[in-house]
């Protein structure tokens, strides 16, 4: 039996198994999502006596932390897009020297945890103690060269952090425009700039805006740079005062809390007013079709640009990485130079006898995989009924799966908790799935993004196809739908993967003993103030990271996607 | 506020000279308990230690007790993260942990109160004075008391604090001083104590020194040894005296109006899942051997048994000339509030 409205290319039971997996999913995110939101909520309009607007109260009075927020996220998120778009433009359509190594080398910053960005600038960059002022006062005898605990400084550090999310996002739109438009504006007489400006940056605008949103949602929240390049100097952001609420005594949970809901506020806000702009205009030039766009010959300036995209990595990459080596190698780091010496003693010490090195990176990997592969699986779920069915629930899904973008992971991790630890008929708490929930939770949008894209890629015909030739919901799943959207899974899960290794806001929370991760142990080592062991276990963090990554870059190799 | 009285404390440590009673008795083996923990298998620890050789001390209790697992419920973090958790616990009705170990008596006071602890009066208690413990409901495990400390590299020691109101000199304005933010307990009792023997005014004043404030205790040796700032204003005693950060130039600093005392006890919770091995524990740390390995040789700090050592190369307790808070309800009450009153000193 075939339903006629839906073009024959359902049966029955095909609905029933679609309906069955909607509510499902529903049931899951719902309780994944709206669960950990709601026990926030409850504790943001509650104090120990009962109902209370109190939390909201000292949340909205903390004007200047507010203040501090918005002006961090505003100008990291404008430093990230120029940088990201601007790199996108030298990379993908400009010939610029060395442009495919260097596409790879700008998004290594993903695969770096801002916390160990942030740290290794600290030591480069803050008042008395940075290497820079250092080297200034013995060598150069200038005082006060550089200082990275203002906000300029954590702007600076949290848009070397963020520059990929636009790049990467403006570089695929770049890539998917149709030339012919730039083109006609040449014949018309444009300059290259012109056509650029008039034609390119326009057509770019939904894939800049929707960059620079998912930079400032993730700034809002943003906790290790201001922690550790703000707090020194009394510069206070939303994601530290989250962090002092729970770490100081007595917790105030119930403000972590309101302050939670008050960047899901704000965020919301900010994602109707973009959906609001982009829905005024059309931008349908842009379109599915593989396009090869040209590339524009410049003179000799594309150097100057090869050499801006090269600035870029070494403060993002490179003098980091080089930073932290230096500081695993050295005694410890002090003012006088000459008191430092060299050796193993920190890779030895967090190799031998730190004790949650081993068990951290086996629960790490463990975590790794079961959240990038429960992720993968849910997201293509997901995704398939917000784009492919007409299911009542999709518009639901759709919107719940986002909502965790918007809230800082350790508010989240906070509900997580809440909620768990009363759900004794699921006895997660104190186990290693409490973490699964926690970082899947975490990662939901990324997950339901990245398959709603690789199945919008995918026209309907080849699975309507499969459909005709008598195969069932689950078979097309299997060898038409997950065959060809491969390519984004393995990637996704690539990604998932190593987001897995370097969370931190929610594992703090939850990890026990025997679950704790290699991201806690990093952390567990900066709050004890051994710094130069966790620049050893970074180092280490970040060769599993990055093995990974050329694991994945040869596994794609090998299957040819 | 008063200092504590100097005889008292001599007097504690040289009655706490190994008596034969308490020996005999801790000599027997508490064989009830044992075979309960057998039963309930593990043990679940929630402390705010960080120290690095801690897991020393959890290794030599699991050495002991080799049947219990430890390891599955240890959590450590800072008190405001533990008591977060252990709330959450409580509150569920659906704990997890036994015992509870952080530096602060407030949340022990607090949690006495409500009957939120278990009464257990272990054999080892003999062992301590009587104010060291209150109603068989916590024991203080170890006594840290908060100093300062500065870089010889950086500050000359005829530059450096002598007192607690040498901070306020106006050579150790604008990010000079580092100081501990409101999470530790250390960090309260210091506050609390110098407010009530200095005055509000003290406070402000410090407060408009500007001071750099870090998360944790150690990371204000880091930043000290890395010549951030002048003068540590917050300093547990022991990190000054850990051997790299003398190596690295740093300087102890008993101030001479006193040193603020905060007291670690230890607890089991009121339904502690696991009751025998929560005991052991408590009795292991309370133990000459456990608290030794605890208070001595790991932390290098203050133990409140009489037959501890007192920490190598320090000051003895009675010649830091000791603070400890007098109206504990008072005491109890400033904390529920301290972080918003301490934001009101330093975070303008």
């Amino acid at each position: 039996m075939c339903f006629e409205k839906l073009g024959c290319r359902l049966s029955a039971a095909d609905v029933s198994t679609e309906r069955l997996v909607a509510l499902g999913l529903s049931v899951v995110l719902t309780l994944l999502v709206i669960s950990p939101l709601v026990a926030v909520t409850i504790a943001a309009v509650t104090d120990p006596a009962g109902l209370s607007a109190q939390p909201f109260i000292a949340v909205l009075g903390a004007t200047r932390t507010i203040a501090n927020t918005v002006t961090i996220a505003v100008g990291t998120t404008l430093f990230a897009s120029i940088v990201g778009g601007a790199l996108a433009l030298f990379l993908a359509r400009i010939n610029t020297p060395s442009r495919a190594l260097l596409s790879q080398l700008v998004t290594l910053p993903l695969y770096i945890t801002p916390l160990l960005t942030a740290i290794a600038w600290s030591w480069l960059g803050s008042p008395r103690g940075g290497l820079i002022n250092i080297f200034g006062r013995q060598v150069l005898g200038v005082d006060g060269l550089l200082n990275l605990q203002t906000s300029g400084g954590i702007i600076f550090v949290s848009a070397l952090a963020y520059v990929p999310l636009p790049f990467l996002l403006v570089s695929a739109a770049l890539r998917g425009m149709d030339p012919s438009l730039e083109e006609s504006a040449r014949i018309h007489g444009a300059t290259t700039f012109q056509s650029l400006r008039l034609i390119t940056l326009p057509l770019m605008l939904p894939a800049i805006l929707g960059s620079a949103l998912l930079v400032f949602v993730q700034t809002m929240g943003l906790f290790s740079v201001p922690a550790v390049l703000g707090m020194p100097s009394g510069i206070y952001v939303a994601g530290t005062e989250i962090y002092r609420s729970l770490n100081n005594f007595p917790p105030r949970v119930n403000q972590a809390a309101a302050w939670g809901l008050l960047l899901l506020g704000i965020t919301s806000l900010l994602v109707w007013m973009q959906t609001a702009l982009l829905n005024r205009r059309s931008f349908v030039t842009i379109t599915g079709k593989a396009y090869r766009p040209r590339i524009l010959e410049i003179g000799s300036t594309r150097y100057a640009l090869a050499v801006v995209a090269w600035l870029y990595i070494t403060a993002a990459v490179i003098l980091p990485l080089a930073t932290l080596v230096w500081a695993a190698l050295v005694n410890f780091i002090t003012v006088d130079f000459k008191l430092m010496s060299f050796d193993f003693r920190h890779f030895r010490y967090v190799l031998l006898e730190y004790p949650k090195t081993y068990l951290a990176m086996e629960n790490s990997i463990i975590l790794g995989i079961a959240t990038a592969t429960v992720g993968c699986a849910l997201g293509l779920g997901t995704s398939w009924i917000i784009v492919r069915t007409r299911s009542r629930l999709r518009l639901y899904l759709d919107q719940v799966s986002m909502f965790p973008l918007a809230v800082p992971s350790m508010v989240l991790a906070l509900g997580v908790l809440w909620v768990y630890v009363r759900a004794t008929w699921l006895p997660i708490y104190g186990t290693i799935w409490i973490l699964l929930v926690a970082y899947v939770t975490h990662y939901i949008p990324i997950c339901v993004r990245a398959g709603s894209g690789a199945l919008r890629s995918l026209h309907v015909e080849l699975e309507d196809a499969a459909r005709i030739t008598g195969a069932s919901w689950t078979k097309m799943l299997r060898w038409i739908t997950y065959p060809l959207t491969r390519p984004t899974l393995i990637s996704t899960w690539t990604l998932l993967f190593i987001l897995s290794l370097q969370e931190i806001s929610s594992s703090i929370l939850l990890y026990t003993s025997r679950t704790t991760v290699l991201s806690v142990a990093v952390f567990d080592l900066w709050e004890a103030g051994n710094v130069n062991a966790l620049a050893a276990l970074g180092v280490i963090q970040l060769a599993i990271t990055f093995l990974v990554l050329l694991g994945f870059l040869q596994f794609r190799r090998e299957i040819r996607v | 506020m008063t200092r504590v009285n100097r005889r008292a404390i001599l007097k504690g440590f040289l009655a706490g000279a190994l008596s034969l009673r308490y020996l005999e008795a801790a000599a027997e083996e508490p064989l009830a308990l044992v075979e309960g923990a057998k039963k309930e298998g593990m043990l679940a620890f929630a402390t705010s230690v960080s120290a690095a050789g801690f897991p020393k001390f959890m290794d030599a209790f699991s050495a002991r007790y080799p049947f219990l697992d430890v390891n599955s419920g240890y959590y450590s973090a800072p008190t405001g993260r533990v008591l977060a958790r252990v709330n959450a616990e409580v509150n569920s009705g659906n704990l997890s942990f036994d015992v509870l170990h952080v530096a602060n008596l407030v949340p022990f006071l607090t949690m006495a109160r409500t009957g939120h602890l278990l009464s257990y009066h272990s054999p080892e208690l003999a062992a301590y004075p009587a104010d060291a413990h209150g109603d068989d409901l916590w024991t203080t495990a170890r006594i840290i008391g908060v100093i300062m400390a500065y870089n010889k590299n950086v500050l000359s020691p005829e530059q450096a604090p002598k007192a607690w109101v040498d901070i306020l000199n106006p050579q150790f304005k604008g990010r000079k001083l580092i100081i501990q933010d409101a999470a530790a307990g250390t960090a309260f009792n210091q506050m609390y104590i110098l407010e009530k023997l200095l005055g509000t005014e003290f406070m402000q004043k410090w407060g408009a020194q500007e001071p750099i404030i870090v998360a944790t205790a150690a990371q204000l040796i880091d930043l000290l040894v890395r010549g951030e700032a002048l003068v540590g204003a917050t300093v547990d005693h022991f990190r000054a005296f850990e051997p790299d950060a003398v190596k690295a130039g740093i300087v102890a600093v008993y101030p001479k109006e006193g040193m603020p005392l905060a007291l670690a006890p230890i607890a089991i919770l009121k339904d502690a899942p696991h009751p025998n091995a929560a005991k052991l524990f408590v009795d292991f740390a309370l133990s000459h051997d456990g608290n030794t390995l605890l208070a001595h040789d790991i932390f290098n700090v203050y133990s409140s048994r009489r037959d501890v050592e007192p920490p190598v190369g320090q000051l003895p307790l009675d010649q830091t000339h000791p603070l400890l808070p007098q109206d504990l309800a008072d005491y109890e009450k400033a904390a529920a509030t301290f972080p918003e009153h301490f934001d009101t000193f330093f975070k303008s």
